[in-house]
Protein backbone atom coordinates (compact mmCIF):
# COMPACT_ATOMS: atom_id res chain seq x y z
CA UNK A 1 0.00 0.00 0.00
CA UNK A 2 1.37 3.40 -0.90
CA UNK A 3 1.54 5.86 1.94
CA UNK A 4 -0.59 8.97 1.84
CA UNK A 5 2.41 11.15 2.42
CA UNK A 6 5.81 11.24 0.82
CA UNK A 7 7.49 11.39 4.21
CA UNK A 8 6.10 9.94 7.39
CA UNK A 9 7.95 10.16 10.67
CA UNK A 10 6.42 8.65 13.75
CA UNK A 11 7.94 9.00 17.21
CA UNK A 12 11.45 9.05 15.77
CA UNK A 13 14.21 8.76 18.34
CA UNK A 14 17.98 8.84 17.88
CA UNK A 15 20.24 8.65 20.91
CA UNK A 16 24.01 8.86 20.74
CA UNK A 17 26.37 7.42 23.30
CA UNK A 18 28.96 9.99 24.16
CA UNK A 19 31.82 9.64 26.56
CA UNK A 20 32.53 12.25 29.10
CA UNK A 21 36.00 13.31 30.09
CA UNK A 22 36.83 15.06 33.29
CA UNK A 23 38.93 18.16 32.74
CA UNK A 24 42.72 18.16 32.87
CA UNK A 25 45.44 15.62 32.32
CA UNK A 26 44.38 13.41 35.22
CA UNK A 27 40.92 13.26 33.69
CA UNK A 28 42.49 12.24 30.40
CA UNK A 29 44.47 9.44 32.04
CA UNK A 30 41.40 8.26 33.93
CA UNK A 31 39.46 8.16 30.69
CA UNK A 32 42.07 5.79 29.23
CA UNK A 33 40.94 3.10 31.63
CA UNK A 34 37.41 3.95 32.50
CA UNK A 35 34.94 5.86 30.42
CA UNK A 36 31.65 7.21 31.51
CA UNK A 37 29.10 7.12 28.75
CA UNK A 38 25.84 8.91 28.65
CA UNK A 39 23.06 9.17 26.11
CA UNK A 40 22.57 12.30 24.12
CA UNK A 41 19.02 12.52 22.89
CA UNK A 42 19.70 14.06 19.49
CA UNK A 43 16.16 13.38 18.34
CA UNK A 44 13.49 12.59 20.87
CA UNK A 45 10.03 11.49 19.81
CA UNK A 46 9.50 13.53 16.72
CA UNK A 47 6.50 12.97 14.46
CA UNK A 48 5.47 14.75 11.29
CA UNK A 49 4.24 14.11 7.78
CA UNK A 50 5.19 15.82 4.56
CA UNK A 51 3.23 15.64 1.32
CA UNK A 52 4.47 15.43 -2.23
CA UNK A 53 5.96 18.63 -3.59
CA UNK A 54 6.05 20.40 -0.24
CA UNK A 55 9.00 22.62 0.64
CA UNK A 56 9.45 22.49 4.38
CA UNK A 57 11.97 24.36 6.48
CA UNK A 58 13.60 22.82 9.53
CA UNK A 59 14.76 25.38 11.98
CA UNK A 60 16.47 25.18 15.31
CA UNK A 61 19.73 26.16 16.96
CA UNK A 62 22.97 24.18 16.57
CA UNK A 63 22.62 20.70 17.95
CA UNK A 64 18.82 20.84 17.92
CA UNK A 65 18.58 17.59 15.96
CA UNK A 66 17.84 18.94 12.48
CA UNK A 67 20.75 17.26 10.78
CA UNK A 68 20.25 14.04 12.71
CA UNK A 69 16.65 13.93 11.52
CA UNK A 70 17.77 14.44 7.92
CA UNK A 71 20.34 11.69 8.30
CA UNK A 72 17.67 9.32 9.57
CA UNK A 73 15.43 10.25 6.65
CA UNK A 74 18.14 9.71 4.07
CA UNK A 75 19.09 6.34 5.54
CA UNK A 76 22.50 7.19 6.94
CA UNK A 77 21.50 6.52 10.52
CA UNK A 78 19.67 3.70 12.21
CA UNK A 79 17.00 5.24 14.39
CA UNK A 80 17.08 4.26 18.06
CA UNK A 81 13.30 3.98 17.91
CA UNK A 82 10.21 5.03 16.01
CA UNK A 83 9.16 4.67 12.41
CA UNK A 84 10.36 6.47 9.32
CA UNK A 85 8.89 5.97 5.90
CA UNK A 86 9.90 7.87 2.79
CA UNK A 87 8.34 7.13 -0.61
CA UNK A 88 7.14 3.83 0.84
CA UNK A 89 10.64 2.72 1.86
CA UNK A 90 12.35 2.31 5.18
CA UNK A 91 15.37 4.59 4.66
CA UNK A 92 18.00 2.74 6.71
CA UNK A 93 17.55 -0.40 4.62
CA UNK A 94 19.18 1.72 1.90
CA UNK A 95 17.56 -0.18 -0.94
CA UNK A 96 18.86 0.99 -4.29
CA UNK A 97 15.42 1.86 -5.72
CA UNK A 98 15.00 4.18 -2.73
CA UNK A 99 18.44 5.75 -2.95
CA UNK A 100 17.87 6.46 -6.64
CA UNK A 101 14.96 8.73 -5.75
CA UNK A 102 16.54 10.85 -3.06
CA UNK A 103 19.46 13.19 -2.61
CA UNK A 104 21.12 14.69 0.42
CA UNK A 105 23.13 17.86 0.06
CA UNK A 106 25.29 18.75 3.00
CA UNK A 107 26.69 22.27 2.97
CA UNK A 108 29.76 21.08 4.82
CA UNK A 109 30.43 17.76 3.11
CA UNK A 110 31.51 17.62 -0.48
CA UNK A 111 30.80 14.78 -2.81
CA UNK A 112 32.65 16.39 -5.71
CA UNK A 113 36.03 14.87 -6.54
CA UNK A 114 38.33 17.55 -5.29
CA UNK A 115 41.14 17.16 -7.80
CA UNK A 116 39.01 16.70 -10.90
CA UNK A 117 36.66 19.03 -12.76
CA UNK A 118 33.06 18.86 -11.54
CA UNK A 119 31.93 17.35 -14.83
CA UNK A 120 33.76 14.12 -13.89
CA UNK A 121 31.65 13.74 -10.77
CA UNK A 122 28.52 14.32 -12.83
CA UNK A 123 29.53 11.62 -15.29
CA UNK A 124 30.31 9.22 -12.47
CA UNK A 125 26.95 9.93 -10.86
CA UNK A 126 25.25 9.37 -14.20
CA UNK A 127 26.70 5.86 -14.17
CA UNK A 128 26.03 5.21 -10.51
CA UNK A 129 22.41 6.33 -10.74
CA UNK A 130 22.03 4.68 -14.15
CA UNK A 131 20.64 7.82 -15.73
CA UNK A 132 19.97 7.31 -19.46
CA UNK A 133 22.26 9.53 -21.50
CA UNK A 134 19.62 11.71 -23.20
CA UNK A 135 18.02 12.41 -19.83
CA UNK A 136 21.44 13.19 -18.35
CA UNK A 137 22.25 15.65 -21.15
CA UNK A 138 18.90 17.34 -20.72
CA UNK A 139 19.13 17.62 -16.93
CA UNK A 140 22.70 18.83 -17.05
CA UNK A 141 21.88 21.47 -19.65
CA UNK A 142 18.92 22.64 -17.61
CA UNK A 143 20.82 22.80 -14.31
CA UNK A 144 23.90 24.51 -15.71
CA UNK A 145 21.61 27.03 -17.34
CA UNK A 146 19.66 27.69 -14.13
CA UNK A 147 22.81 28.03 -12.05
CA UNK A 148 24.86 29.75 -14.74
CA UNK A 149 27.95 27.55 -14.47
CA UNK A 150 28.45 26.44 -18.06
CA UNK A 151 31.93 27.89 -18.37
CA UNK A 152 33.38 26.34 -15.22
CA UNK A 153 32.33 22.71 -15.70
CA UNK A 154 35.85 21.75 -16.72
CA UNK A 155 37.69 23.62 -13.99
CA UNK A 156 39.27 21.58 -11.22
CA UNK A 157 36.93 21.65 -8.23
CA UNK A 158 39.60 22.85 -5.81
CA UNK A 159 40.04 25.98 -7.90
CA UNK A 160 36.37 26.97 -7.67
CA UNK A 161 35.05 29.52 -5.20
CA UNK A 162 32.82 28.33 -2.38
CA UNK A 163 29.71 29.60 -4.14
CA UNK A 164 30.64 27.95 -7.43
CA UNK A 165 31.40 24.74 -5.61
CA UNK A 166 28.06 24.75 -3.85
CA UNK A 167 26.31 25.16 -7.20
CA UNK A 168 28.25 22.18 -8.52
CA UNK A 169 27.34 20.18 -5.42
CA UNK A 170 23.69 20.87 -6.18
CA UNK A 171 24.07 19.71 -9.77
CA UNK A 172 25.84 16.54 -8.66
CA UNK A 173 22.99 15.85 -6.26
CA UNK A 174 20.26 16.56 -8.79
CA UNK A 175 21.63 14.82 -11.87
CA UNK A 176 19.36 11.83 -11.22
CA UNK A 177 16.28 14.04 -10.74
CA UNK A 178 15.48 12.93 -7.19
CA UNK A 179 11.89 13.08 -5.98
CA UNK A 180 12.92 13.91 -2.47
CA UNK A 181 15.67 16.35 -1.65
CA UNK A 182 17.25 16.90 1.74
CA UNK A 183 19.20 20.13 1.93
CA UNK A 184 21.32 20.57 5.02
CA UNK A 185 22.57 24.15 5.32
CA UNK A 186 22.88 24.66 1.57
CA UNK A 187 23.71 28.35 1.93
CA UNK A 188 26.23 28.12 4.75
CA UNK A 189 29.24 30.36 4.26
CA UNK A 190 27.87 31.97 1.11
CA UNK A 191 27.65 35.71 0.65
CA UNK A 192 24.30 37.43 0.52
CA UNK A 193 24.09 37.57 -3.26
CA UNK A 194 24.96 33.92 -3.63
CA UNK A 195 22.50 32.98 -0.89
CA UNK A 196 19.79 34.67 -2.83
CA UNK A 197 20.74 32.86 -6.03
CA UNK A 198 20.64 29.56 -4.20
CA UNK A 199 17.22 30.34 -2.78
CA UNK A 200 15.89 31.29 -6.20
CA UNK A 201 17.20 28.06 -7.58
CA UNK A 202 15.70 25.92 -4.84
CA UNK A 203 12.31 27.57 -5.24
CA UNK A 204 12.39 27.17 -9.00
CA UNK A 205 13.48 23.57 -8.75
CA UNK A 206 10.73 22.77 -6.28
CA UNK A 207 8.11 24.25 -8.58
CA UNK A 208 9.35 22.89 -11.87
CA UNK A 209 10.08 19.34 -10.67
CA UNK A 210 7.40 18.92 -8.01
CA UNK A 211 10.19 17.70 -5.78
CA UNK A 212 9.60 17.32 -2.08
CA UNK A 213 12.24 19.33 -0.26
CA UNK A 214 13.30 19.59 3.34
CA UNK A 215 15.67 22.41 4.06
CA UNK A 216 17.59 23.16 7.22
CA UNK A 217 19.21 26.50 7.69
CA UNK A 218 20.62 28.87 10.22
CA UNK A 219 19.57 31.76 8.08
CA UNK A 220 16.01 32.77 8.76
CA UNK A 221 15.97 34.47 5.37
CA UNK A 222 16.25 31.09 3.66
CA UNK A 223 13.25 29.80 5.51
CA UNK A 224 11.25 33.01 5.31
CA UNK A 225 11.63 33.25 1.58
CA UNK A 226 11.25 29.62 0.65
CA UNK A 227 9.02 27.79 3.07
CA UNK A 228 5.39 28.27 3.90
CA UNK A 229 5.59 25.50 6.41
CA UNK A 230 8.25 25.22 9.06
CA UNK A 231 9.11 22.61 11.63
CA UNK A 232 10.89 23.97 14.66
CA UNK A 233 13.10 21.60 16.61
CA UNK A 234 14.90 22.30 19.82
CA UNK A 235 16.89 19.90 22.02
CA UNK A 236 15.66 16.98 19.96
CA UNK A 237 12.00 17.83 20.38
CA UNK A 238 9.52 19.21 17.93
CA UNK A 239 8.13 22.44 19.31
CA UNK A 240 6.27 23.80 16.33
CA UNK A 241 4.94 22.50 13.03
CA UNK A 242 2.84 24.76 10.87
CA UNK A 243 2.65 27.85 8.72
CA UNK A 244 5.42 30.34 9.23
CA UNK A 245 3.09 33.22 10.02
CA UNK A 246 1.41 31.11 12.69
CA UNK A 247 4.64 31.21 14.66
CA UNK A 248 4.16 34.92 15.02
CA UNK A 249 0.63 34.51 16.28
CA UNK A 250 1.53 31.67 18.57
CA UNK A 251 4.75 32.89 20.10
CA UNK A 252 4.84 36.63 19.67
CA UNK A 253 2.80 38.20 22.41
CA UNK A 254 4.57 41.50 21.90
CA UNK A 255 4.58 44.16 19.26
CA UNK A 256 7.27 46.66 18.51
CA UNK A 257 6.59 50.38 18.46
CA UNK A 258 9.14 52.46 16.64
CA UNK A 259 8.95 56.15 17.47
CA UNK A 260 10.86 59.07 16.10
CA UNK A 261 10.89 62.02 18.49
CA UNK A 262 11.15 65.64 17.58
CA UNK A 263 12.70 66.56 20.95
CA UNK A 264 14.88 64.61 23.33
CA UNK A 265 12.95 62.55 25.87
CA UNK A 266 14.47 60.96 28.99
CA UNK A 267 14.68 57.19 28.68
CA UNK A 268 13.19 56.79 32.18
CA UNK A 269 9.90 58.11 30.95
CA UNK A 270 9.80 55.71 28.03
CA UNK A 271 10.37 52.77 30.33
CA UNK A 272 6.98 53.34 31.85
CA UNK A 273 5.36 52.52 28.52
CA UNK A 274 7.16 49.31 27.74
CA UNK A 275 10.57 47.71 27.44
CA UNK A 276 12.94 50.03 25.66
CA UNK A 277 14.83 47.82 23.26
CA UNK A 278 16.75 50.56 21.60
CA UNK A 279 17.03 54.29 22.15
CA UNK A 280 19.27 56.36 20.03
CA UNK A 281 17.80 59.80 19.69
CA UNK A 282 15.70 60.56 17.74
CA UNK A 283 14.67 56.92 17.26
CA UNK A 284 13.39 54.52 19.93
CA UNK A 285 12.08 50.97 19.72
CA UNK A 286 9.75 49.92 22.50
CA UNK A 287 8.32 46.47 23.00
CA UNK A 288 4.83 46.27 24.44
CA UNK A 289 2.27 43.57 25.10
CA UNK A 290 0.22 42.80 22.01
CA UNK A 291 -3.05 43.68 23.77
CA UNK A 292 -1.70 46.97 25.07
CA UNK A 293 -0.14 48.10 21.80
CA UNK A 294 -2.77 50.61 20.70
CA UNK A 295 -3.05 52.04 24.18
CA UNK A 296 0.69 52.54 24.41
CA UNK A 297 0.73 54.18 20.98
CA UNK A 298 -2.01 56.55 21.99
CA UNK A 299 -0.14 57.50 25.13
CA UNK A 300 3.03 58.16 23.18
CA UNK A 301 1.23 60.36 20.72
CA UNK A 302 -0.51 62.33 23.47
CA UNK A 303 2.30 62.86 25.95
CA UNK A 304 5.48 62.87 23.88
CA UNK A 305 6.86 65.01 21.06
CA UNK A 306 6.38 62.37 18.38
CA UNK A 307 7.43 63.01 14.79
CA UNK A 308 6.66 59.53 13.53
CA UNK A 309 5.29 56.30 14.95
CA UNK A 310 5.04 52.79 13.66
CA UNK A 311 3.66 49.56 15.14
CA UNK A 312 4.91 46.24 13.83
CA UNK A 313 5.08 42.56 14.62
CA UNK A 314 8.25 41.31 16.22
CA UNK A 315 10.89 40.09 13.77
CA UNK A 316 10.61 36.39 13.15
CA UNK A 317 14.26 35.99 14.10
CA UNK A 318 13.55 37.49 17.49
CA UNK A 319 10.55 35.28 18.04
CA UNK A 320 12.47 32.17 17.16
CA UNK A 321 15.35 33.22 19.37
CA UNK A 322 12.94 33.85 22.18
CA UNK A 323 11.40 30.43 21.72
CA UNK A 324 14.79 28.74 21.82
CA UNK A 325 16.36 30.59 24.66
CA UNK A 326 13.18 30.61 26.67
CA UNK A 327 13.82 34.23 27.47
CA UNK A 328 11.39 37.00 26.99
CA UNK A 329 12.24 39.48 24.31
CA UNK A 330 10.01 42.05 25.91
CA UNK B 1 25.59 -4.71 -17.59
CA UNK B 2 24.67 -1.37 -16.16
CA UNK B 3 26.05 -2.55 -12.84
CA UNK B 4 29.46 -3.26 -14.35
CA UNK B 5 29.65 0.09 -16.10
CA UNK B 6 29.13 1.77 -12.70
CA UNK B 7 32.29 0.20 -11.40
CA UNK B 8 34.26 0.71 -14.61
CA UNK B 9 33.35 4.34 -14.35
CA UNK B 10 34.75 4.47 -10.83
CA UNK B 11 37.99 2.90 -12.05
CA UNK B 12 38.24 5.42 -14.89
CA UNK B 13 37.63 8.38 -12.61
CA UNK B 14 40.11 7.07 -10.02
CA UNK B 15 42.76 6.64 -12.71
CA UNK B 16 42.37 10.25 -13.72
CA UNK B 17 43.25 11.34 -10.21
CA UNK B 18 46.71 9.80 -10.47
CA UNK B 19 47.93 11.94 -13.30
CA UNK B 20 47.03 15.33 -11.88
CA UNK B 21 50.02 15.86 -9.68
CA UNK B 22 53.01 15.04 -11.85
CA UNK B 23 55.73 15.60 -9.29
CA UNK B 24 53.94 13.51 -6.70
CA UNK B 25 53.47 10.77 -9.24
CA UNK B 26 57.11 10.79 -10.36
CA UNK B 27 58.48 10.76 -6.82
CA UNK B 28 56.18 7.90 -5.90
CA UNK B 29 57.70 5.80 -8.67
CA UNK B 30 61.23 6.86 -7.74
CA UNK B 31 60.54 5.66 -4.22
CA UNK B 32 59.29 2.31 -5.48
CA UNK B 33 62.43 1.79 -7.57
CA UNK B 34 64.75 2.83 -4.72
CA UNK B 35 63.02 0.43 -2.36
CA UNK B 36 63.56 -2.38 -4.82
CA UNK B 37 67.18 -1.52 -5.51
CA UNK B 38 68.05 -1.32 -1.82
CA UNK B 39 66.66 -4.80 -1.19
CA UNK B 40 68.33 -6.11 -4.30
CA UNK B 41 71.79 -4.84 -3.41
CA UNK B 42 71.39 -5.80 0.23
CA UNK B 43 70.85 -9.42 -0.69
CA UNK B 44 73.50 -9.31 -3.41
CA UNK B 45 76.03 -8.16 -0.81
CA UNK B 46 74.84 -10.75 1.71
CA UNK B 47 75.69 -13.51 -0.72
CA UNK B 48 79.18 -12.20 -1.41
CA UNK B 49 80.88 -15.29 -2.71
CA UNK B 50 78.45 -17.74 -1.07
CA UNK B 51 76.35 -20.13 -3.13
CA UNK B 52 73.70 -20.76 -0.57
CA UNK B 53 71.99 -18.82 2.21
CA UNK B 54 69.00 -20.21 4.14
CA UNK B 55 68.51 -22.82 1.43
CA UNK B 56 68.30 -20.21 -1.33
CA UNK B 57 70.89 -19.85 -4.07
CA UNK B 58 71.84 -16.30 -5.05
CA UNK B 59 69.81 -16.46 -8.25
CA UNK B 60 66.80 -17.86 -6.36
CA UNK B 61 67.00 -15.08 -3.81
CA UNK B 62 67.37 -12.34 -6.41
CA UNK B 63 64.48 -13.81 -8.38
CA UNK B 64 62.52 -13.86 -5.14
CA UNK B 65 63.25 -10.22 -4.37
CA UNK B 66 62.42 -8.96 -7.86
CA UNK B 67 59.38 -11.24 -8.14
CA UNK B 68 58.04 -10.06 -4.81
CA UNK B 69 58.31 -6.46 -5.92
CA UNK B 70 56.09 -7.28 -8.86
CA UNK B 71 53.59 -9.31 -6.82
CA UNK B 72 53.54 -6.50 -4.29
CA UNK B 73 52.10 -4.24 -6.95
CA UNK B 74 49.31 -6.73 -7.60
CA UNK B 75 48.49 -7.61 -4.03
CA UNK B 76 49.43 -4.76 -1.72
CA UNK B 77 48.53 -1.84 -3.97
CA UNK B 78 45.41 -0.72 -2.17
CA UNK B 79 46.12 2.87 -1.38
CA UNK B 80 42.50 3.87 -1.71
CA UNK B 81 40.89 1.34 0.57
CA UNK B 82 43.36 2.38 3.23
CA UNK B 83 41.43 5.62 3.51
CA UNK B 84 38.17 3.92 4.45
CA UNK B 85 38.90 4.29 8.16
CA UNK B 86 39.41 8.02 7.84
CA UNK B 87 36.25 8.32 5.74
CA UNK B 88 34.25 6.63 8.46
CA UNK B 89 35.66 8.84 11.20
CA UNK B 90 35.17 12.09 9.30
CA UNK B 91 31.76 11.06 7.99
CA UNK B 92 32.89 11.48 4.40
CA UNK B 93 31.67 7.96 3.72
CA UNK B 94 28.11 9.34 3.99
CA UNK B 95 28.25 10.56 0.42
CA UNK B 96 28.76 7.01 -0.83
CA UNK B 97 26.31 5.42 1.57
CA UNK B 98 23.38 7.33 0.12
CA UNK B 99 24.20 6.28 -3.44
CA UNK B 100 22.75 3.20 -5.11
CA UNK B 101 26.06 1.40 -5.11
CA UNK B 102 27.69 -1.38 -3.12
CA UNK B 103 30.32 0.21 -0.95
CA UNK B 104 32.67 -2.78 -0.84
CA UNK B 105 32.59 -3.01 -4.63
CA UNK B 106 33.14 0.71 -4.89
CA UNK B 107 36.25 0.41 -2.75
CA UNK B 108 37.42 -2.64 -4.66
CA UNK B 109 37.10 -0.69 -7.90
CA UNK B 110 39.13 2.13 -6.40
CA UNK B 111 41.79 -0.37 -5.37
CA UNK B 112 41.71 -1.91 -8.80
CA UNK B 113 42.74 1.38 -10.35
CA UNK B 114 45.61 1.55 -7.87
CA UNK B 115 46.70 -1.95 -8.80
CA UNK B 116 46.43 -1.17 -12.48
CA UNK B 117 48.74 1.82 -12.23
CA UNK B 118 51.16 -0.05 -10.00
CA UNK B 119 51.34 -3.09 -12.23
CA UNK B 120 51.83 -0.98 -15.31
CA UNK B 121 54.70 1.03 -13.93
CA UNK B 122 56.43 -1.62 -11.86
CA UNK B 123 56.50 -3.92 -14.89
CA UNK B 124 58.28 -1.25 -16.92
CA UNK B 125 60.68 -0.50 -14.09
CA UNK B 126 61.44 -4.17 -13.59
CA UNK B 127 62.24 -4.64 -17.26
CA UNK B 128 64.61 -1.68 -17.14
CA UNK B 129 66.33 -3.11 -14.07
CA UNK B 130 66.65 -6.50 -15.73
CA UNK B 131 68.18 -4.97 -18.83
CA UNK B 132 70.59 -2.75 -16.93
CA UNK B 133 71.67 -5.03 -14.07
CA UNK B 134 71.30 -8.37 -15.86
CA UNK B 135 70.66 -10.30 -12.64
CA UNK B 136 70.89 -14.12 -12.79
CA UNK B 137 67.14 -14.81 -12.71
CA UNK B 138 65.22 -18.06 -12.75
CA UNK B 139 62.51 -18.28 -15.39
CA UNK B 140 59.90 -20.86 -14.56
CA UNK B 141 58.83 -22.89 -17.57
CA UNK B 142 56.50 -25.42 -15.96
CA UNK B 143 52.98 -24.30 -17.00
CA UNK B 144 51.38 -25.89 -13.94
CA UNK B 145 53.58 -23.88 -11.60
CA UNK B 146 52.89 -20.73 -13.59
CA UNK B 147 49.15 -21.30 -13.31
CA UNK B 148 49.61 -22.01 -9.61
CA UNK B 149 51.48 -18.75 -9.22
CA UNK B 150 48.67 -16.79 -10.86
CA UNK B 151 46.06 -18.53 -8.69
CA UNK B 152 47.97 -17.70 -5.52
CA UNK B 153 48.42 -14.11 -6.60
CA UNK B 154 44.63 -13.88 -6.88
CA UNK B 155 44.30 -15.56 -3.48
CA UNK B 156 46.74 -13.04 -2.00
CA UNK B 157 44.91 -10.15 -3.59
CA UNK B 158 41.56 -11.28 -2.21
CA UNK B 159 43.00 -11.97 1.22
CA UNK B 160 44.69 -8.61 1.44
CA UNK B 161 41.56 -6.79 0.35
CA UNK B 162 39.46 -8.55 2.98
CA UNK B 163 42.04 -7.99 5.71
CA UNK B 164 42.44 -4.38 4.76
CA UNK B 165 38.71 -3.73 4.56
CA UNK B 166 37.94 -5.47 7.86
CA UNK B 167 40.66 -3.50 9.56
CA UNK B 168 39.30 -0.25 8.15
CA UNK B 169 35.84 -1.03 9.46
CA UNK B 170 37.18 -0.97 13.01
CA UNK B 171 36.93 2.81 12.60
CA UNK B 172 33.18 2.49 13.23
CA UNK B 173 34.04 1.91 16.89
CA UNK B 174 37.07 4.15 17.19
CA UNK B 175 37.33 7.87 17.69
CA UNK B 176 39.38 10.53 16.02
CA UNK B 177 42.88 9.51 15.08
CA UNK B 178 42.56 6.12 16.79
CA UNK B 179 41.68 4.53 13.44
CA UNK B 180 45.27 4.99 12.37
CA UNK B 181 46.92 2.95 15.14
CA UNK B 182 45.73 -0.55 14.14
CA UNK B 183 46.65 0.22 10.55
CA UNK B 184 50.18 1.13 11.55
CA UNK B 185 50.67 -2.20 13.39
CA UNK B 186 49.08 -3.99 10.47
CA UNK B 187 51.58 -2.41 8.08
CA UNK B 188 54.51 -3.62 10.15
CA UNK B 189 53.09 -7.14 10.46
CA UNK B 190 52.50 -7.33 6.72
CA UNK B 191 56.02 -6.13 5.92
CA UNK B 192 57.46 -8.70 8.27
CA UNK B 193 55.27 -11.76 7.86
CA UNK B 194 54.14 -11.53 4.25
CA UNK B 195 57.64 -12.11 2.97
CA UNK B 196 58.22 -8.70 1.44
CA UNK B 197 61.68 -8.27 2.99
CA UNK B 198 62.86 -11.89 3.14
CA UNK B 199 61.42 -15.34 2.43
CA UNK B 200 59.47 -16.76 5.38
CA UNK B 201 61.55 -19.94 5.51
CA UNK B 202 64.47 -17.85 6.67
CA UNK B 203 62.71 -17.88 10.07
CA UNK B 204 63.30 -20.66 12.64
CA UNK B 205 61.22 -23.75 11.90
CA UNK B 206 58.82 -23.42 14.86
CA UNK B 207 58.13 -19.77 14.09
CA UNK B 208 57.70 -20.54 10.43
CA UNK B 209 55.10 -23.20 11.14
CA UNK B 210 53.02 -20.80 13.23
CA UNK B 211 53.35 -18.01 10.68
CA UNK B 212 52.15 -20.33 7.92
CA UNK B 213 48.85 -20.70 9.78
CA UNK B 214 48.22 -16.93 9.60
CA UNK B 215 46.94 -15.32 6.41
CA UNK B 216 50.07 -13.19 5.93
CA UNK B 217 52.49 -15.48 4.06
CA UNK B 218 49.81 -16.07 1.43
CA UNK B 219 49.96 -12.42 0.43
CA UNK B 220 53.45 -12.39 -1.13
CA UNK B 221 55.62 -15.28 -0.04
CA UNK B 222 53.51 -18.19 -1.18
CA UNK B 223 52.97 -17.26 -4.84
CA UNK B 224 56.71 -16.68 -5.21
CA UNK B 225 57.49 -19.95 -3.49
CA UNK B 226 55.27 -21.73 -6.01
CA UNK B 227 56.91 -19.86 -8.88
CA UNK B 228 60.40 -20.87 -7.80
CA UNK B 229 59.30 -24.52 -7.86
CA UNK B 230 60.41 -25.01 -4.28
CA UNK B 231 57.00 -26.08 -3.03
CA UNK B 232 55.85 -29.69 -3.06
CA UNK B 233 52.30 -30.59 -4.03
CA UNK B 234 51.24 -31.37 -0.45
CA UNK B 235 52.68 -28.05 0.69
CA UNK B 236 50.78 -26.21 -2.03
CA UNK B 237 47.53 -27.98 -1.15
CA UNK B 238 47.98 -27.16 2.51
CA UNK B 239 48.55 -23.51 1.59
CA UNK B 240 45.44 -23.56 -0.53
CA UNK B 241 43.36 -24.94 2.33
CA UNK B 242 44.65 -22.48 4.92
CA UNK B 243 44.31 -19.43 2.68
CA UNK B 244 40.86 -20.63 1.52
CA UNK B 245 39.79 -20.92 5.13
CA UNK B 246 40.97 -17.36 5.81
CA UNK B 247 39.22 -15.94 2.75
CA UNK B 248 35.97 -17.59 3.74
CA UNK B 249 36.25 -16.50 7.35
CA UNK B 250 37.27 -12.94 6.56
CA UNK B 251 34.51 -12.60 4.01
CA UNK B 252 31.89 -13.45 6.61
CA UNK B 253 33.70 -11.33 9.19
CA UNK B 254 33.81 -8.15 7.09
CA UNK B 255 30.15 -8.57 6.18
CA UNK B 256 29.18 -8.88 9.81
CA UNK B 257 31.41 -5.93 10.74
CA UNK B 258 29.88 -3.81 8.01
CA UNK B 259 26.33 -4.50 9.16
CA UNK B 260 27.18 -3.88 12.81
CA UNK B 261 29.23 -0.84 11.90
CA UNK B 262 26.40 0.81 10.00
CA UNK B 263 24.19 0.44 13.05
CA UNK B 264 26.61 2.39 15.16
CA UNK B 265 27.59 4.82 12.42
CA UNK B 266 27.13 8.39 13.55
CA UNK B 267 27.68 10.17 10.23
CA UNK B 268 29.90 12.79 11.80
CA UNK B 269 29.89 16.35 10.56
CA UNK B 270 26.88 18.23 9.42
Amino acid sequence: MLPMHTIQVNRLRKYYKVHQKEPGLSGSIKSLFHRKYYDVKAVDNISFEIGEGELVGFIGPNGAGKTTTLKCLSGLLYPTGGLVNVLGYVPYERKHPYLKQIALVMGQKNQLWWDLPAIETFILNREIYEVPRPQYEKTLAELTEMLDVKDILKVQVRKLSLGQRMKMELIAALIHSPKVLFLDEPTIGLDVVMQKKMRDFIREYNQSHKATIILTSHYMDDVKELCKRVIVIDKGRLIFDGQLDEIIRKFADHKLITVVFSKKVPEEKLKKIGTVKEYDFPKAVISVKRSAASLAAAELLQNFPVADLNIEESQIEDIIREVFTGENIA
Amino acid sequence: MAAISKYLSIIRTSLQEYFIYRLNFALWRVRAVMQLLILYFLWLTAYGGLNNLFGYSASQMLTYILGISLIRSYVLAARLSEGVGAQIITGDISNMLIKPISYIRYIFSRDFSDKFINIFFSSIELIVIMVVLKPPLIFQSNPLLLIGTVIFILVGLTLYFLLNFSLSLSAFWLHGDDWWAPRFIFGIIVDFLAGGLFPIDVLPEAVRQVVMLTPFPYLLFFPMKVYLGQAQTSYILMGFLISGFWIFGLFLFQRWLWQQGLKSYVAAGS
